[in-house]
This record gives C-alpha cells, structure tokens and sequence, in this order.
C-alpha cells in the first residue's frame, strides 16, 4: 500500500482511540459543570491522582496477588468517587451557590494539595509518585508489547481498551440521564436548580451524585491514563485539564454524547496535525506542537461561531 | 429628602457597597496607600540591611501589578479572565526579545504592555460569551500561545542581556514605580466616566446597556488595560529571573491574583492592594517556617482551600462589616 495512504489510515485510527480517551477523561467534568456550573479545576488532579493509584498497584498488588492491573480501574473508580463525596462535603457544599470564583479557589487549593500529596507523600501516607518527576508508566506485562498489527497498521492494546470503555460507559450514562429518576432529577437540576426543588427533588443529594459520578469518572479514565502515557505528577494542569475544557465546550456542556464526539473531534485534529507535522514542519527545522495550536484555535472558532457547542443549549446569553 | 427617599437612598448605598468608591466617597484608603508607599520607598535608604535583600521585595511589587491587573477586568467589569498567566509570560518574552534587540528598558516595557493589549483585543469575539464560558475560553488562551510563542521566537530560555541586568536598588524602585502607577492609574480612571461605565456593567449589564452605555467598547477597554498591565508585570518579572515557554502552562500566575483579589475583596480599590501584601506576608512566612522543605506549598493550599469556603467574600470586606456593625 501507499506510505501516504497507510499514514493517513493509522492517523484515522490513533485519533479516534485518542478521542475515546479525551471523552472518557471530560465525560465527569460535563456533568459536574453542567449540573452545578462549578469549574473543577482540581479535574485533571483528580485524573493523575487515579493514574497513580494504578501504577502503585501495578506494581505492588499485580506482582504478589497476581491480579490483572486492569481491576484496578475499579478501584480508581471507587477512591475517587470517594474523594469527590468527601470534597463535596468539605468544600463544594458551602459555597456552591456563591457565585463562580469561590469555588474555582477551592478546587484550584484542592489541585494544589492533591498534586503536593502525589509527589511529596503527607505524614504516614507515602508519596505515590515513584518517577520522581521523571514520569511513570503502569507495569502492564500482559499488554505492553501486545500491539495489535493489522496489515500495516497498528492498534495499542490500553488504547483500544479505554475507547472500548468510552463508547460503553458514555452511552450508559446518557441512558441514566435520560431513563431514570435519579437522571431526570440531575439534569432538572442543571437546568433550574430552584424550580427542581419546587418540584420535589433533593437538590443536595442531586448535587452529591452528580459530584461523586463524576469524580469517579476521573477515576476511571486516570485508570487508563496509566496505561498508555507516562504520567508526571503535574501532568493534569499542563496536559488534560486543557484539553478537557475543549472537549467539554466543543461537545456541549452536559451532552454525554457530545461529549464523546468532541473526544473525537479533539482526537483527530490532534493525530492528524502530528501527521502534517512530522511531513511538513521538521523540514523547515523547527518542531513546536502545531497540534495543540489547530486544536485551540478550532476551539476558539466554534466558541465563537457556535457558543453552544455541537450539541449544547443555552450559552450565549 | 422625604423619609421614603432617604431610605432608598440608603438601601441604594447598601446595595452597591460591593464597589468601595460608591459608599466610601472619601479619600481614606488611598491616603494610606499613598502613605504605604512612600514609606516603602523609604526604606531602602534608612535601612541598612544589605541591598541585595531588596530582591526579596521584587515579587511583592509583580503581585500587586498582576492583581491590580486582573482587578480591573475581573473586579469591576465582571470578566473574569482565567488566562492572565498567557498576557504575563508574553510580556516577559517581548520584553526579553526587545532588550537583547538592543532596546532599553523603558521602550521595551511599554511595547510588551502594547502587545499584551493587543492580545486583549483579540479576545473581543469571546466577550459576548457567558461569564462562566468566558472564563473557560481565556483559560485556554495561553496553552495556545504557548506554540504561537516557540514558533516566533524559536529559543528555549528568555532573559534581559547580562548588560542591561539592574541593580537590587534600581530594581525595588522599578516595581515601586510601576506598582504606583498602576494603583492610581486605575484608581484615576475609576473616578472617570469609563470607570462609572465599568463598574455599572459589572454591577447590571443588562441595565446599564439599556441605559446607552456601550458595553462592549468599555468591557474591551478593560480588558486591553488590564492585558497592558498584565504584560508590563511580565516585563519586570523578567529583569531579575530568566524564564521558557512552560511558564505559559503555570496556572497559578492567573489563579494566584485571583486569590489575593478575592481575599482582599473583589471590586474594590483597596482589594487587591490588601490581598497582594497579605498573600505576600503569608507566603513569606510559610517560607520561613518550614526552611528546606516543601510543606510551605501544602499549608499554602490549605489556606486557599479555607479562605475560599470560609470567606468567599474576602478577609478585607469582613472585617470593614464588623467594624462598621461595632460603629453601628
């Protein structure tokens, strides 16, 4: 075949695995933003946070208990999602309906305090850091050679998995929000958190499992980040929670679908600007990330074309 | 004034006292201020510590700048800007560039404040957006730079020429003048109509909009100054430290003048003043009571963690409410 032609094959693929990721990653901030219009910024923090939790027990639990790492994403899952319950109680409960600035504070505080624990360790709990800044990776015997090879074209295995989990669980959770009680009573509060507890809904419980939900969801996809990228501890702040805003604002705020197809539109600019890069760019000498540039600057243009998003009501004022 | 007026009248003041300058008419705070800063310009010269220990004080000066900076878009015209870490850094690298072009300093800081206007100017599109949304948008703002900036300028680290380098003295009285002036340069400008302008759309957009002013031209204003401001702080910033494009991914050059203007009190003249020294004071401590380790940094968050639940309001308009409730 074609070397161009193969580039552009693989390029379609690594995009659209990466895109699975980047849903999976901002599918729990949409829902937070979107039900309590509180900007988590401790997002990516939480993410990194689940990320090493599963490299320790890669490292630890997989050698002597002989566990597949992949249980531990339910265990990221349930951590984290406890994390989300005592921070919501601790910070987020008091001054959620204080305006957009106080809580954006204690959540940046919380990114700060969580990021200091994962490098440094706190009193008796050690630090869960062992790349000492030098990034590190799950211990993942099973898939890390195992790249699927199809004709020329290659598939990660962690990758293909955390897609796999990402058109699962997104659709899972659209069903919820649109199928159940709980569902319906999340997004009536996202839409008029008054009007919701006229009607009979318990906006704090509301808000709690929207909070929870989704930190777990941080948790799940920090899980998978250990698998396919080398994590530093302050990964979250300079990598995901940039992109995660993108992919929140271009999907929609609290479109679980949208979600998703801004991971995938996110995903492609980024595989696809890599490939013009790497034909392009490094002739001329110079090799800055293009990719984050086209993807920003389309963030920029559809904020400002299409302030909804692709699937989102209600922004512009 | 009937019984009925004056109440209105009052409840009007009480409704407002948010903006410091409606309900306080008189000139105490920026007396004291004035007074704070001739005292700080003192000091260098009855102090006999050593000179290079002024280098301790640069920070202090960059802070204020960057809070009077983010006050002025984020305090009084309600745009609260996420990206101010993106105007920073750019007016350090320009700066930089411009002096080892062979400008001097002068020049060059006041053509990094230009660039970081314009850069302001180029969020106009952005400024019809959802607060909330707005904020989003600007957060993103440097991550973009941050490849726009390794394409212009294709080097790794940026500092001013090992010529033009300033002298502790010369710089503690650089950042003195540059805080000064940005203090009463915005504090000037809020007495004027485009300050009556700003603080009515940050109080009622919708209103004042359907009162004739427009709130676009004023909210870009704004935005523009404050980005001038922003860039002019990454200017000096740069005369005592040499920096690199990661500074652009540093959250905490746009989170940490948010903090000290929330703790200060948003919206106010004496605000970010009071939050930048008292963030200062706390940090310095923390600094100092932990020497060697990093526990300052923990600590630190805990504080931000705290104040932002406990007092969303800020510290500074706490305690003028108590003061004014013992004064009845």
């Amino acid at each position: 075949m074609d070397t161009s032609l193969v580039n552009f094959a693989q390029a379609i693929i690594s995009g659209i695995l990466l895109g699975g990721f980047f849903a999976l990653a901002s599918v729990g901030l949409s829902l937070i933003f979107g039900v309590q219009r509180i900007l988590n910024v401790a997002h990516g923090a939480f993410i990194v946070l689940a990320a090493f939790v599963t490299i320790q027990f890669s490292l630890v639990a997989t050698p002597s208990l002989h566990l597949n790492p992949l249980a531990s994403l339910g265990l990221d899952f349930m951590l984290i999602g406890g994390l989300g319950v005592c921070v919501y109680f601790l910070l987020i409960r008091r001054i959620e309906n204080s305006g957009f600035e106080a809580p954006l504070l204690a959540t940046f505080g919380l990114s700060v305090f969580l990021e200091y624990i994962i490098q440094s360790g706190l009193g008796p709990i050690p630090s869960i850091d062992p790349s000492h800044g030098q990034g590190a990776q799950a211990e993942h015997q099973i898939y890390s050679s195992t790249s699927l090879i199809v004709g020329p074209l290659f598939v990660q295995e962690p990758e293909l998995i955390s897609f796999l989990i990402a058109i699962i669980i997104i659709p899972i959770l659209h069903l919820f929000l649109s199928r159940t009680y709980y569902g319906k009573a999340i997004r009536a509060t996202a839409q008029d958190w008054l009007a919701a507890e006229f009607s009979g809904i318990d906006i704090r419980k509301t808000r709690l499992l929207s909070f929870a939900l989704g930190s777990a969801l941080a948790g799940v996809a920090g899980g998978m980040f250990a698998f396919t990228n080398s994590v530093t501890p302050l990964l979250g702040d300079t990598y995901l929670l940039p992109i995660i805003l993108v992919v929140i604002i271009l999907g929609g705020v609290g479109s679980m679908i949208g979600t998703l197809i801004g991971g995938f539109v996110v995903g492609l600019l980024l595989s696809f600007s890599e490939l013009f890069d790497s034909s392009y760019l490094f002739r001329f000498g110079f090799q800055p990330d293009v990719g984050y540039l086209i993807t920003f600057l389309v963030f920029l243009i559809v904020l400002m074309v299409r302030p909804n998003g692709l699937f989102g009501k209600g922004v512009v004022k | 004034m009937t019984e009925d007026n004056k109440q209105n009248h009052s409840t009007y003041l009480k409704q407002f006292s948010k903006f410091g300058l409606l309900s306080t008419n008189h000139a105490i705070s920026p007396t004291i201020v004035l007074i704070g800063l001739l005292l700080t310009g003192l000091y260098p010269l009855v102090s006999h510590a050593n000179p290079t220990s002024l280098l301790e004080y640069t920070p202090y000066f960059m802070w204020i700048i960057l809070a009077e900076s983010w006050n002025l878009s984020g305090g009084y015209a309600s745009l609260l800007n996420l990206g101010l870490v993106g105007f920073f850094v750019l007016g350090a690298f320009v700066t930089g560039f411009e002096m080892s072009m062979g400008f001097t300093l002068f020049p060059a800081l006041i053509f990094a404040g230009v660039v970081g206007a314009i850069l302001g100017f180029t969020l106009i599109p952005t400024l019809r957006l959802r607060s909330d949304y707005f904020a989003i948008g600007t957060l993103v703002v440097p991550f973009m730079l941050k490849p726009v900036v390794e394409v212009v300028f294709p080097r790794s680290t940026f500092s001013t020429p090992p010529s033009e380098i300033l002298n502790p003295v010369q710089l503690y009285y650089l950042g003195l003048t540059l805080a000064t002036i940005s203090i009463f340069g915005i504090y000037l400008m809020m007495q004027s109509r485009i300050g009556i302008a700003l603080r009515a759309i940050g109080d009622q957009e919708l209103a004042s909009s359907s009162l004739g002013i427009n709130t676009m031209l004023y909210k870009t204003i704004a935005l523009a100054l404050s980005g001038f401001l922003a860039a002019v702080a990454g200017g000096y910033f740069i005369q005592s430290i040499s920096i690199n494009s990661t500074y652009f991914e540093n959250l905490q050059y746009s989170l940490f003048p948010i903090f000290m203007v929330i703790i200060g009190g948003i919206g106010t003249f004496e605000g970010p003043i009071a939050g930048a020294v008292l963030f200062s004071v706390i940090s310095y401590a923390l600094n100092n009571s932990f020497p060697g380790t990093s526990y300052d940094i923990l600590l630190f968050s805990i504080v931000i963690m705290f104040v932002a639940v406990v007092l969303p309001k800020g510290i500074v308009p706490s305690i003028i409410k108590g003061f004014r409730k013992i004064g009845g």
